[in-house]
């Protein structure tokens, strides 16, 4: 991305997520925060499989960490939050360089499954782990990050405090995609051999995107457990992290903007579906059928189709669209 | 420079080279010929560590290539330019070129000169340098190949078919600038079917016949022998 291209989008996620902020009300905006922590979870995905091309159905597992990690030592061992949450970050980046080693052995398909077994034995651990993690019931009453800085609008509060990270996120992933590291990733990512050929150190590459992609996990994670009070292992499942997959394809993988705007919709999705739902059942088009039933619950399916759309017709995502559009419109 | 001796490559059960051994001094050009599936590339993967050996040893200026990871022979100097050229795509021409150069930046030098460099000697690299790698023609992408292996400041070049799929105008100046990479002291090893261009450019030449060397000799020499006339040249050249 072009320099002025990253200040464009910076003020652009700012700008809007603020004003979305003063507009959106009660759970509007807490699904817009929401979706604002999903996407830096989905930035350090971007680096792993959009510049590097590692096929990572796990990301929910290493957010899961962070969270994890950061609601423990807060709850149980009493730490503040401003030694817990880079404790969280820290050691969600050691799991990420410890479990690379041997998964970043195997490639393509091999790869993409090995990572599903991480995330799955990560949540056999948070199912099970019973005095650690609380099991299924999860862990609740984890200090919120909001109330800790202002106790009259925390929600506003925490939407300012996620956006900013966000926006850090943004920053970081851009100064990274021109960086020598960066060009390293995508070189690894479109030719392993060339790129060996080339000097480029392909072992290095691979872990340093991972361990990197895992930090944004944390970041993420720590936001979700200080911002909701709330976790719990299904927050962090194989389907989660498939989702964030999906949500990369459709923004269009390897684009900064395309991925947090593919972030914010996926998350909006399902509270959009409710909300078409209850509005079929309002108007007595509908009584609780199928079609409300789909709409309301069955939004994975809604999901696959939309993937499935994506793939098919814009193989470039949410990016490459805007992208054909743009020239068309200079062409013109 | 490289000393290859008594080298053996497998793949599982297909020995795709076989004992081979071939020497090629500092500063000079060597071709090695050869039909489809000789195990022309497999001798050069060998040589950048791209493949294990089975048997053999491979040393340059005097050392021993055992054990030496692919990017540490690129540092070294070891520097290979894949067949089909291998562009990255999703890099512009610059990036390209910029990140050819990790064999030597961790130094912490700069690669701007080395960039003019390559700008000054592939004039038409610097032309599309923000054009990505997947739109450039055939002739351009192995220009842009060519010099990404400059940018690693290579002591040693491989070049594993460089005329493929090219135009022979084209061709030809591809082999122009692989000269003037001679000439400037690089010692080169390529691989090329078109005998002639090859046997032109180099002072000498080996012919690999599965996997085992079944000639070699002076470029002048294997020009005029009929072995290679017949085989390489369809016989009725003059
Ligand atoms: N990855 C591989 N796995 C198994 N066999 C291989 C592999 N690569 C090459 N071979 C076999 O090894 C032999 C030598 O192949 P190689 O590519 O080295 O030949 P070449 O001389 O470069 O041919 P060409 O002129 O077609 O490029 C062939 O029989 C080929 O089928
Ligand atoms: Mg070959």
């Amino acid at each position: 991305m072009t320099r002025r291209g990253t200040w464009i989008l910076l003020i652009g996620v700012g700008v809007l997520a603020l004003a979305a902020g003063l507009i959106l009300e009660g759970y509007s905006l807490r699904v817009l925060t929401l979706g604002l922590i999903a996407a830096l979870a989905l930035l350090g995905l971007n680096l792993i499989f959009g510049y590097c091309g590692l096929i990572h159905l796990g990301q929910a597992g290493f957010v899961g960490i962070g969270a994890y990690t950061s609601a423990i030592l807060t709850t149980k061992a009493g730490w503040p939050m401003v030694v817990s949450i880079p404790t969280a970050v820290a050691v969600t980046a050691l799991a990420a360089g410890l479990i690379s080693v041997p998964l970043l052995r195997l490639k393509g398909h091999y790869l993409a499954l090995a990572t599903v077994g991480v995330n799955v034995v990560l949540e056999l651990v948070a199912k099970n782990w019973v005095e650690l993690t609380n099991g299924y019931n999860g862990i609740a009453g984890i200090p919120r990050l909001a109330e800790a800085v202002s106790d009259s609008t925390p929600e506003r509060t925490f939407l300012f405090i996620a956006t900013v990270t966000l926006l850090l996120g943004i920053g970081l992933s851009a100064r990274l995609r021109d960086s020598h590291l960066g060009r390293a990733m995508i070189a690894v990512r479109d030719d392993e051999t060339a790129a060996m050929v080339a000097g480029v150190n392909v072992v290095r590459v691979r872990v340093t995107a991972f361990v990197l992609g895992a930090v944004f996990a944390a970041v993420s994670g720590v936001l979700f457990a200080h911002y909701t009070g709330f976790i719990s292992p299904t927050d962090f499942g194989v389907p989660i992290s498939i989702l964030y997959l999906v949500m990369i394809i459709v923004g269009g993988e390897a684009s900064i903007g395309g991925v947090v705007a593919g972030a914010v919709i996926m998350t909006f999705l399902p509270e959009l579906l409710r909300d078409a739902a209850e509005r079929l059942v309002a108007i007595g088009l509908s009584d609780g059928g199928l079609i409300v039933r789909l709409l309301d619950e069955g939004y994975l399916a809604v999901y696959g189709l939309i993937t499935l759309l994506v793939l098919v017709f814009m193989p470039k995502g949410l990016a490459g669209l805007i992208h054909r559009l743009s020239t068309k419109a200079e062409a013109t | 420079m490289l000393e290859l001796s008594a080298l053996t490559v497998r793949y599982g059960l297909v020995e795709a080279v076989n004992g081979v051994s071939l020497t090629v001094a500092e500063g000079e050009t060597v071709a090695l010929l050869g039909a489809n599936g000789a195990g022309k590339t497999t001798l050069l993967r060998a040589i950048s560590g791209l493949v294990k050996l089975v048997d053999g040893t491979i040393t340059m200026a005097g050392d021993d290539l055992a054990g030496v990871a692919v990017e540490k022979r690129v540092r070294r100097g070891l520097v290979h330019v894949p067949e089909r050229r291998r562009i990255f795509g999703g890099l512009t021409v610059e990036e390209n070129l910029a990140v050819a150069a990790s064999a030597w930046r961790r130094f912490g030098q700069p690669i701007e000169n080395d960039l003019e460099k390559v700008y000054a000697f592939l004039p038409r690299l610097a032309e599309r340098r923000s054009q990505r790698g997947w739109s450039l023609s055939g002739g351009e992408q192995q220009m842009l190949a060519i010099g990404r292996a400059l940018m690693a400041r290579p002591k040693v070049l491989l070049l594993d078919e460089p005329s493929l799929g090219l135009a022979p105008a084209i061709a030809d100046e591809v082999f122009g600038r692989i000269r003037a990479i001679a000439a400037e002291g690089v010692t080169v090893l390529v691989v090329e079917q078109n005998t002639v261009l090859a046997l032109s450019t180099a002072a000498r030449g080996y012919v690999l016949e599965n996997g085992c060397i079944a000639l070699e000799g002076e470029s002048q020499a294997l020009l005029k022998d009929p072995k290679v006339r017949e085989a390489y040249l369809g016989g009725a050249a003059a």
